[in-house]
């Protein structure tokens, strides 16, 4: 997110602090719909504003947002996305990058706080005896790094898709509501099942060593992700 | 009400027609529209094609502080605007004349040659 979008972002989040519960709930809805729909971030917040701006007017005429969207929230996010021109694929690649850079940053500070290596140099630190200064990543640690983006970027990606339907959201009728609750549950207990599955297996994996890392080098490694994700935040997307 | 087959193509001109009068923002667009007729229009019919319009580079939108409330988007015609405008308006005047001359006229036309309808009607007359 670059200075510009970041200001729009914190303006918008002033202005959805005005609404009311109703268009509130509403807006969340529609943003986390929009938020996933191939949009570039800057598009998405002038959408929001131009959203809010309409709703707070409605609001002052003692109209809701559901009823300036016609009735049909989801129909109009869609005609709303139909209308902007898509992300560019350049701009989408760097989109997963920064994704990918976070996640790495993110896991790799998780991998670095919990391993009993950080446990042992602290412990020689303390007792003034020689530190050990090397981290061991096993395989057991790739599948869990690649297991744990992939369900953070799925949940994201499911609730947002589903922002409309989800408990909260819009139901149709009774029938439809209880198919739905069952394969959601269903989705559920598979998503646990596989997540299950996956510790059991890097747990086997863990005594395979991939390769073994100085701790400052694997620190470093962390800092330039987390610098990598600050500068692609800052660039400058250009428009379609 | 208008169906909505129908309203698609048409809006986009008149939505176009009274930007052109003057400076306009979505609200207002709205009500001048129901105010022409368009009964059940709501401004969230309109943004899409607002948006649409501005991709396009149709239109032009400035933010402007309103007497109460937040900034609100007005809308001008770009010169791209004003000419898609024309070929709205010609077009629209050739459409209205051919509907109504059909659904004035009280006999059929005759069957252009070689038609299907003038094959169909041959073929009864042999009969």
């Amino acid at each position: 997110m670059n200075k510009r979008v970041k200001e729009l972002n914190r303006l918008n989040n002033e202005m959805d602090g005005k609404l009311n519960e109703e268009n509130r709930t509403a807006m969340t809805d529609m943003v986390c719909y929009i938020r996933v729909a191939g949009i570039s971030e800057n598009r998405q917040e002038e959408v929001r504003n131009d959203l809010l701006s309409m709703t707070l007017d409605a609001q002052e005429r003692g109209e809701s947002l559901r009823e300036i969207a016609g009735g049909d929230l989801q129909g109009f996010c869609d005609q709303i996305i139909a209308s902007l021109p898509p992300a560019g694929v350049g701009e989408r690649v760097l989109e997963a990058l920064d994704t990918l850079v976070l996640c790495t940053a993110v896991l790799g500070a998780v991998k670095l706080a919990l391993s009993p290596e950080t446990y042992y140099l602290i412990r020689a630190l303390v007792t003034g005896s020689r530190p050990e200064l090397s981290i061991v990543i096993t395989l057991g640690d790739l599948l869990q790094y690649a297991a744990v983006t992939a369900a953070a970027c799925g949940i994201v990606l499911y609730i947002a898709k589903n922002a409309f339907s989800l408990p909260g959201g819009r139901m149709d009728g009774k029938e439809k509501s209880r198919k739905k609750i069952l394969r959601r549950f269903g989705i559920g207990c598979g998503a646990a099942l596989l997540m299950a599955l996956v510790l059991l297996v890097s747990a086997r994996l863990d005594h395979y060593t991939i390769v073994s890392v100085n701790m400052l080098g694997f620190l470093c490694i962390v800092a330039l992700m987390f610098a990598v994700h600050k500068i692609l935040n800052m660039r400058e997307v250009k428009e379609n | 009400m208008i169906p909505s087959q129908m309203l698609k193509g048409t809006l986009e001109g008149c939505i176009l027609k009274v930007i052109g009068r003057s400076e306009t923002y979505g609200y207002e667009i709205t009500q001048q529209l129901r105010q022409y007729g368009f009964s059940e229009i709501a401004e969230g019919t309109i943004y899409p094609l607002l948006l649409r319009l501005e991709k396009n580079g149709l239109i032009s939108a400035q933010y402007r502080q309103s007497a109460l409330g937040p900034k609100r988007k007005y809308f001008s015609l770009t010169d791209k605007g004003i000419e898609e405008l024309r070929c709205f308006s010609k077009s629209w005047m050739e459409l209205e004349n051919a509907v109504n001359q059909v659904m004035n006229s009280d006999r059929p036309s005759p069957p252009a040659p070689g038609s299907r309808t003038e094959e169909i009607r041959g073929g009864n007359r042999d009969e």
